[in-house]
């Protein structure tokens, strides 16, 4: 059964389509990721299912509500984590869960929350007193306090450790386990290949793919990536002459030839007729990030930018 | 349900705290300063203190209103918490109202304890029109909250709600009396000062004169109603 319907989707700021016609369904209780670099529209697209915007054009359907209609109904059965949001500084943990736990008619137990969120030493602390790792816990465990059928964490782990980062993680399994349908924005590609049921890939406001991690790199399979280091400089068009190869880039001394067929095997004659020795080959499978550069045609931004939603 | 959610805000030590310590403190110092200055003349036969005590009135409406307030609702907003609020089922005007009421109830207080203070340790006498009293300061507080709300609604963050406060907190402290006793000033700034908002000239009168000038509080209630909807207008949650 879907939980959310969206239907061509389209929000636009001035001359700018930031949402260009997206249309994805997600099912209950599965872990739905939203991937795309910085900017491409995501926050925007979460935004307006969670009814915080309003939609230039399109339908959306939430828990069988309409987000902009119903948006008292929506509120009480689905739980956001913003991107950038903070507490006032001086509340403590506990009041801030307390508060928002007020606000629901049936409120999670939030001490539990707070254990298994780790945070169960914190409950005195003020807010700007907590590291950025705690900051981010406590905003998805006040994500969860009114016991949310859907949840839509935006950008969940920026900002933290790998160790933190991996607690997250296996919170949000937690959490999906318990029947919580989950929409997760994410730039980071491990996250998605490791959390996500399904994808939708967006890019430049529009939905590249959809499908499940594996569906995705499966798409792109049959590309791979040689990487090695060249015995001598030469013309990248030696190689990118070859039908075989789709991409020629560096990597400092690094060369990383990407195609394919019988790519090793065109490549190695090619570089064998003009007494090239490649040192240090080796052959790559295709990963999710390649099947993102594949299907949008340029490489997912890594870096932890503050995304512009408005 | 409103109530209920009102409530919980008020619990909250950041509301209080702040809130009603400062003017408790300011009090307590204006309260030292005026105890060195005794009687009579000069002031329409008052004392000093009786006739400054009005304007210790302004004092506690203004830190509120311009300046506590506002850079509580700028900063609310700058970090995301009204937005966060806008995605649970309390709408994060609430949060605004809860922040008003729990300004109002600081200012009440801490009148209460300033004319406390003053009838039991310095003799100043309780207002002579209560409920004129009670008017010209709900009226003029309300006038200045609307215009820490519209300044709150304009700015980009707490920081600059504190600094941009000051256009208006100044000469409201000047027109109150505050820096010069109004009796120095010439009779035009007087005059006008008494439609300054939190018009100092209606606690006054209803407090040691013949009753607030009905213009003036008829002044504080058109600021409301003007600059209150261009307020209501303008402001964004995020």
């Amino acid at each position: 059964m879907a939980v959310i319907e969206v239907t061509d989707l389209r929000k636009r700021y001035g001359d700018i389509d930031v949402v260009d016609g997206v249309t994805l369904s997600v099912e209950e209780g599965e872990i739905f990721g939203i991937l795309g670099p910085n900017g491409a529209g995501k926050t925007t697209t979460v935004e307006c299912v969670a009814g915080l915007r309003k939609p230039s054009g399109g339908r959306i359907n939430v828990l069988g509500l309409d987000p902009q209609k119903d948006v008292r109904a929506l509120r009480k059965h689905l739980g956001m984590q913003l991107q950038h949001s903070e507490l006032p500084e001086k509340m403590r943990v506990h009041e801030a869960m307390t508060m928002f736990a007020s606000f629901y008619p049936h409120p999670a137990d939030g001490d539990r929350l707070l254990h298994q969120l780790g945070l169960a030493d914190k409950r005195k602390t003020p807010f700007a007193k907590l590291s950025g790792g705690q900051q981010q816990r406590l905003s998805i465990a006040l994500a969860l306090i009114g016991q949310p059928k859907v949840a839509i964490l935006d950008e969940l782990t920026t900002g933290l450790d790998p160790a933190a980062r991996r607690n997250t993680w296996q919170m949000v399994e937690e959490v999906r386990a318990r029947g919580v349908t989950i929409v997760l924005v994410t730039h980071f590609m491990e996250e998605a290949e490791r959390l996500c049921d399904r994808l939708a890939l967006i890019d430049r406001g529009k939905l590249i793919a959809l499908d499940t991690p594996a569906g995705l790199v499966e798409k792109v399979s049959d590309s791979q990536r040689l990487r090695f280091r060249p015995s001598k400089e030469f013309d990248d068009r030696i190689l990118t002459d070859l039908d075989d190869v789709t991409d020629v880039s560096r990597q400092g001394p690094q060369l990383v030839v990407t195609g394919r067929g019988n790519l090793l095997q065109s490549v190695s004659a090619r570089l064998a007729s003009q007494d090239i020795v490649a040192g240090d080959l080796r052959v790559e499978q295709a990963s999710l990030e390649d099947a993102f550069v594949a299907l949008t045609g340029r490489q997912i931004t890594l870096g932890e930018h503050v995304e512009s939603a408005s | 349900m409103t109530f209920v959610e009102v409530k919980q805000f008020l619990r909250e030590p950041i509301n209080t705290g702040v809130a009603v310590g400062l003017p408790t403190a300011l009090l307590i110092i204006f309260g030292n300063i005026d105890g060195m200055n005794v009687p009579d003349p000069l002031w329409g036969g008052l004392r000093f203190i009786d006739y400054f005590t009005p304007s210790m009135v302004v004092i506690i409406v203004a830190v509120l209103a311009l300046q506590s307030m506002p850079s509580y609702i700028a900063n609310y907003r700058e970090k995301g918490v009204l937005k966060r609020l806008s995605t649970t089922p309390v709408s994060p005007a609430m949060l605004i109202t809860a922040q008003l009421l729990t300004q109002l109830a600081a200012a009440v207080s801490a009148l209460v304890l300033l004319m406390l203070v003053g009838t039991l340790f310095i003799g100043v006498p309780l207002p002579a029109h209560p409920l004129d009293f009670i008017l010209s300061f709900l009226l003029g507080l309300s006038a200045l909250m609307t215009l820490g709300l519209l300044l709150a609604a304009v700015v980009p963050n707490g920081r600059s709600a504190t600094a941009a406060s000051f256009v208006i907190f100044i000469p409201t402290l000047f027109f109150a009396g505050v820096y010069a006793p109004r009796a120095f000033l010439p009779d035009f700034v007087v005059t006008f000062g008494g439609y300054f908002p939190p018009s100092v000239q209606a606690l006054q009168d209803s407090w040691t004169g013949d009753g607030a000038n009905p213009w003036h509080l008829l002044t504080m209630a058109a600021i409301v109603v003007i600059f209150g909807p261009i307020t209501a207008k303008i402001f964004r949650w995020e």
